[in-house]
């Protein structure tokens, strides 16, 4: 599967004037699928949830969690890329992703999962997460469990200096 | 805090209750207590994945145990599936059952999986899987 990007190119041919529609193709590197399973005992069907497709050779994916509605995704970048690690928050029932260059080497982020006591907590709010995580020197924090906190519902670097948000890296249609 | 399915409630008795409620504390204490334990293997499953599946390839890319002991999430490159191990204080050996299964195929391949989170109600659970693509069939 590919993703088609429509640009334009005009030819002229003697005595008339053309265009050509030609089409750039953008490989699609992975996806993101949500399952859910349930309700046991006795109901086991697994059933996707919205799918997110990562659309640009942006790097390999290291690692993914889940929290509430919330899929996590740490895309390092290919070996020898200047770039840096990027952070994918994708909202499974919104059918929104956000994403953010951490300005992180890829052996600079830790390891991360969502303890399974915690997934319980309130369902979040547009840029608020579920809980407090690291990402290298980054934090989320959770305003349900974090407050007062000066920016109790950004996505901040520690300690809490703010960020601004980079646009979306390759991210289609959900 | 488990995974409340897990349990058949109306069925256990009093000293099962109280294995299966103070399961998360004795879990945390082994692992807090810096003293050298002993881990011992209180059950034994045996599943016959090959059987399940009629695949050569059982390679597992992951393995989630959901809290409570009894439900397994499995994850080869072609297929996530969920296996009922049994109560986690059957005696013996247990027989697994294949619950339900999903695959991607035949244009993605599974490489990884978040770990099992329960849903709101309690009830079931969810997960997120990344699949990567072949390049011979997108």
């Amino acid at each position: 599967m590919c993703v088609w990007l429509p640009f334009q190119i005009t030819t002229r041919n003697p005595g008339e004037s053309w265009s050509v529609r030609v089409y750039c193709v953008l490989t699609i590197v992975a996806r993101i699928t949500p399952y859910e399973i349930g309700p046991l005992p006795q109901d086991t069907t697994i059933r996707g949830l919205p799918v997110l497709r990562l659309a640009t050779p942006v790097g390999t994916i290291q690692q993914i969690w889940m929290s509430s509605d919330l899929v996590f995704v740490t895309v390092a970048p290919f070996p020898g890329d200047a770039s840096t690690t990027v952070l994918i928050v994708y909202n499974i029932v919104k059918r929104q992703a956000r994403s953010w260059n951490t300005g992180l080497k890829q052996n600079e982020v830790r390891p991360f999962d969502t303890p399974w006591h915690l997934s319980h907590l309130p369902p979040i709010e547009a840029n608020c997460f579920p809980q407090r995580f690291h990402l290298g020197n980054w934090v989320l924090r959770n305003p349900h469990l974090d407050h007062p906190r000066p920016h109790p519902t950004r996505f901040s670097r520690f300690p809490y200096r703010k960020v601004p948000d980079y646009p979306p890296l390759g991210l289609i249609s959900f | 805090m488990l995974f409340a399915p897990s349990f058949p409630l109306e069925s256990m008795d009093l000293l099962h209750l109280q294995r299966a409620s103070l399961g998360p504390d004795r879990w945390t204490r082994l692992f807090v207590d810096p003293s050298p334990q002993k881990i011992a293997t209180s059950n034994k499953a045996t599943f016959d994945y090959l059987r399940f599946l009629g695949d050569d390839e059982t390679d597992f890319e992951q393995l989630h145990l959901i809290p409570g002991g009894r439900y397994l999430l499995t994850l080869t490159p072609e297929i996530l599936a969920l296996v009922d191990l049994g109560p986690p204080w059957s005696e013996g050996t247990m027989t697994p059952k294949l619950l339900g299964m999903t695959s991607t195929l035949p244009v993605c391949y599974f490489k990884m999986m978040s770990s099992p989170i329960p849903r709101q109600d309690g009830r079931g659970v969810r997960v997120a899987a990344v699949s990567d693509h072949d390049e011979e069939s997108w």
